[in-house]
């Protein structure tokens, strides 16, 4: 086991520097590096100087190296837009954004799941084709559309809901987490349940799939030869079975609704990273978007690890390993 | 033989099971007739696709959509296994009645220990038995079946077992509640030879000691001649010879079971050409009206179209067909 | 042996064979019968069809500066123009008329989608059969280059070049393509490496056939059934995607149509009452994935040979 956790550290590390060095190519390479750093408004005597600070005149490996190691200790120059550090910027908006995605995730899951396990029972069923046909609404309609319509119908129309920002919040551990509070949860409602959408069907679809293949296995057969209730087959053999490889999809979910709360927090106002980048896009803002980069390559590695130990640590083939006989 | 003093354990008559295609039903076994006295051990022979396997989930009731079991009833102790309720069936599924499959690989679920897959066998017939007492069960269980070190074997998941290993768990959960009637389907197939005769052994020693009845399917002419009191050969969905054992294998009156038992490599002399049944055994959407064998029989005549019924030529021996081979060899 | 005369079967004692049909034939055939599908297919021909005759049909060039007026922004649906034109749709705040700008948006939508999924499938399938057949560290190599980039979402790789390359048509295709090479990389490596230990490669392999053949000719075309579902999928995502970065104001130039931006013209207007400006097209782009996706979503339960029995 520990072996195991030393070799995937290891690769995550390895996969941090790659991307660092993608990020690099393609941010500082790409277009002219004189821009990048310096805001296309500057004076020609400004540009000098920050040529000079920065030291884009010298060899690119060293100006990678100092960018390693200025991105390490922190340092990833200031925005254009706000003229403030733009690491400091990114972390700030990124609990925000996290409380979105995690609630999505959950929401996803908590309906998602029940919903496969009843459509893959049945799948003939009439139910579990409304379920599947509720479900390819679910992914093709894009987010960006069923946000709008939700605003609509629930805060214009109904008035239910507010259609925009984030509730008060609440200090949790040095974090601003809204879910905690009543008007927290109104406002987080909607925005979360807009970017689970399309990941619901996703988990109804893997657990459909998932029940479906473990009920056609021998495991199950024989579970019913020696008389046990379908209750518990299905509680216990068929969903450990379905609900492990779920784990890994999970991640690269996770990571996926965090780079989708782009578009959530564009329509809903949403004050998390997402809406940040779009607008350092659109300027051309590149410490911002470098920013953005590195936190998220950094978030992506450490989920994909995290999720790799879970797996590992729930699936008793891996963790046991081939020890046969 | 055991002259059989009480009602059988197992009586199966006119047992028909079909699949519902595209095309249709199709008929996977057809007038399934078979007696499991207390105690016998019954061998059920035939190829891939004579319906041998279909004939032992549907005597557990374990045949599912597209397949139904259309005909027939089966009697176990006296009690219709066709019409009980559901849950009655279960009752009696892994108590009374217990099956075994072929696969070791997949008959254990890999991601429970084996002791969770025993007790709950236990558990799920008798919620009274403490927690200590199951687990004692199991350990003497896994002991019965030859498994060194029971105590940390219940621990262990099936993955760490070997595959002739997980063949003696799946037997142990078989026997756990000590069931009137076992049915193995090909429990040795996928397993080597070696391995093989070891669980045969444990099989008849635990079937013997326990008085439990057995029905053993397989293709393996060699294995039934060593183990069963009586045998059922199946053909294209239909018993085409029953009887003794020592019977039908030394004078066989069906033409197929004489082409099996020819077969078999080594009743070969060295440097002729091996024999073979001419032909192929038909898919089932295009088995022949009436003898299921005609087509590759050197004894077929025009009468052999029609169908045949299962007649008794020699005492204690039936065969389906109008031109037994009678004469000694 | 007996006196019986030898009889062999003949034709008309065993049941009639079925008439062979070829796999694909057969494909098409369950694809027309189940109704999903063929409601996805309905949806999407009417929405093809109209699209492409966009020119033909639309009432009007809405890209065409001349031909839109800044005094019809903003009618509602049915009224008229200064010039007899009836808006059936309505118009948007530059006064486009809906009806013309949703059927060129949707042009665009299927052509870049469609000419995105194709080069990707193309590389990605390339890719993936290189991998199988070379084995070894080279596969290992691409497999973790593919595993990287799938474990990336789409939406922050397209992100990323988009912010690199800057604004246009070709820009967005490039990052379409880029976002999705890899599911068909590993699709097909996937299937190949299935073939390629089946038997009937080997036996090509004692025929001495060329690799190329073997290659194309025997292992491809076992590999497109999971393809088919994958390219089909994939292309509903990238029209998606693209609607999405439209949308957010990165994706197409404005001066291209597409329903992304016509939805996010109409988003400010929303709260105001013009809900037509959004909505509409909204309710195209809907159709045209929804259409695709109940294609695909059949056509992958057809083709799984686990859910067979």
């Amino acid at each position: 086991m520990t072996v195991f956790l030393i070799r995937r550290i290891g690769q995550t590390m390895i996969t941090l520097l790659v991307m660092s060095v993608l990020v690099f190519v393609g941010i500082f390479m790409v277009g002219n590096p004189i821009d990048i750093l310096i805001d296309p408004a500057a004076t020609p005597l400004e540009r000098e100087q920050t040529i000079q600070a920065f030291g884009l005149d010298r060899p690119v490996l060293e100006q990678y190296w100092s960018f390693l190691t200025s991105a390490l200790s922190g340092d990833l120059g200031n925005s254009f837009l706000f003229n403030q550090p733009a690491l400091d910027l990114i972390l700030n908006r990124l609990p925000a954004t996290l409380e979105l995605a995690f609630s999505a995730l959950f929401i996803a899951l908590v309906l998602g799941i029940p919903l496969g396990i009843v459509a893959g029972l049945n799948p003939k069923s009439p139910l579990a084709r409304f379920i599947m046909g509720f479900s390819i609404l679910g992914f093709s309609l894009p987010t960006f559309w069923i946000g709008l319509i939700m605003i609509m119908a629930f805060s214009v129309f109904l008035g239910w809901l507010p259609s925009s920002g984030r509730g008060d919040t609440v200090d949790v551990l040095g974090v601003e987490l809204s879910i905690f509070t009543l008007d927290g949860l109104s406002h987080l409602l909607l925005p979360a349940l807009n970017l689970a959408l399309f990941k619901i069907s996703l988990v109804i679809r893997l657990t459909r799939a998932g029940v479906m293949e473990c009920l056609q296995m021998d495991y199950v057969r024989f579970a019913r030869a020696k008389g046990l209730s379908e209750t518990r087959i299905v509680s216990l053999h068929v969903l450990k079975n379905t609900l492990i490889p779920l784990i890994t999809v999970l991640g690269i979910e996770l990571g996926s609704l965090i780079a989708f709360a782009v578009v959530t927090e564009t329509i809903f106002a949403w004050p998390g990273m997402g809406k940040l980048i779009i607008d350092a896009i659109a300027v051309l803002d590149r410490p911002l978007i470098v920013a953005y980069l590195l936190i998220t390559v950094v978030m992506f590695s450490l989920i994909n690890l995290v999720v790799d130990i879970l797996y590992s640590a729930v699936d008793p083939r891996v963790r046991f390993g081939d020890e046969g006989e | 033989m055991v002259a059989p003093a009480s009602m059988p354990t197992l009586e199966v008559e006119g047992l028909e099971t079909r699949f519902i295609t595209r095309r249709g039903p199709v008929p996977a076994i057809r007038d399934i007739s078979l007696t499991v006295n207390k105690g016998e051990i019954v061998g059920l022979v035939g190829e891939s696709g004579s319906g041998k396997s279909v004939t032992g989930l549907s005597i557990m009731g374990l045949i599912e959509a597209p397949g139904e079991v259309s005909a027939g009833k089966v009697l176990l102790n006296g009690e219709d296994l066709r019409k009980v309720s559901r849950r009655r069936l279960r009752q009696l599924r892994g108590d009374r009645i217990a099956m075994v499959f072929q696969d070791p690989m997949m008959t254990l679920n890999p991601v429970l220990r084996i002791r969770t897959q025993m007790v709950e066998a236990i558990h799920a017939h008798d919620q009274s038995v403490g927690a200590e007492a199951a687990r004692q069960r199991c350990r003497d269980a896994l002991a019965q079946v030859g498994i060194p070190s029971p105590e940390e074997r219940l621990d262990a998941y099936p993955h760490q077992f070997s595959g002739g290993m997980r063949q003696r768990v799946a037997i142990a959960i078989a026997l756990l509640n000590r069931p009137d009637l076992i049915i193995a389907d090909e429990p040795t197939t996928a397993l080597d030879v070696t391995i093989q005769a070891q669980i045969l052994a444990v099989v008849q020693s635990l079937c013997r000691e326990h008085g439990t009845a057995l029905i053993w399917i397989t293709h393996d002419l060699s294995v039934v001649a060593g183990l069963a009191e009586r045998i059922y050969v199946m053909y294209g969905g239909c018993v085409v010879e029953q009887g003794g054992v020592d019977a039908v294998l030394d004078r066989p009156l069906h033409p197929y079971t004489d082409g099996l038992i020819r077969s078999v490599p080594w009743h070969n002399e060295p440097g002729r050409p091996l024999n073979q049944i001419r032909g192929m055994v038909p898919p089932l959407d295009r088995m022949p009206k009436g003898c299921r064998f005609w087509p590759r029989c050197d004894r077929a005549t025009e009468g052999c179209r029609a169908p045949v019924a299962l007649d008794e030529i020699r005492t204690g021996q039936r065969a389906r067909c109008i031109h037994p081979l009678v004469e000694s060899r | 042996m007996t006196d019986a005369a030898l009889i062999l079967p003949e034709e008309d004692d065993l049941p009639p064979p079925p008439p062979p049909r070829s796999p694909g034939r057969e494909l098409l055939i369950e694809l027309f019968r189940d109704k999903l599908a063929l409601t996805g297919i309905l949806i999407v021909w009417v929405l093809a069809v109209l699209a492409f005759l966009a020119p033909l049909i639309a009432p009007q060039d809405p890209y065409d500066l001349m031909q839109i007026d800044f005094m019809d922004s903003r009618l509602p649906p049915g009224a008229e123009s200064m010039t007899g034109m009836t808006f059936w749709l309505g118009t948007d705040d530059q006064g486009r008329d809906l009806f013309s700008a949703i059927l060129y948006g949707l042009r665009t939508s299927i052509e870049v989608g469609i000419l995105s999924a194709a080069i990707a499938l193309v590389i990605g399938a390339s890719i993936g059969l290189v991998s199988a057949y070379a084995g070894g560290r080279t596969d290992a190599l691409l497999m973790r280059i593919v595993d990287l980039q799938l474990s990336f979402p789409a939406i922050l790789i397209a992100l990323i070049l988009l912010a690199i390359l800057g604004q246009g048509v070709d820009k967005i295709i490039i990052a379409l393509v880029v976002t999705q090479w890899a599911y068909y990389a590993r699709t097909v490596r996937g299937s190949a490496l299935v073939e390629r230990r089946r038997a009937y490669v080997d036996a090509a392999r004692c025929q001495a056939l060329p690799k190329r053949r073997i290659i194309f000719g025997h292992i491809l075309p076992n590999c497109l059934p999971p393809l088919i579902v994958v390219a089909t999928m994939r292309v509903a995502y990238a029209i998606m995607l693209e609607a999405t970065l439209s949308f957010l104001g990165i994706g197409l130039p404005v001066t291209e149509p597409s329903l992304g931006l016509l939805i996010s013209n109409g988003y400010t207007y929303l709260l105001s009452g013009d809900y037509w400006i959004s909505v509409f097209p909204g309710i195209a782009l809907v159709l045209l994935i929804i259409g695709i996706n109940l294609i695909g979503d059949t056509l992958r339960d057809l083709l799984n040979p686990r859910l067979r029995r």
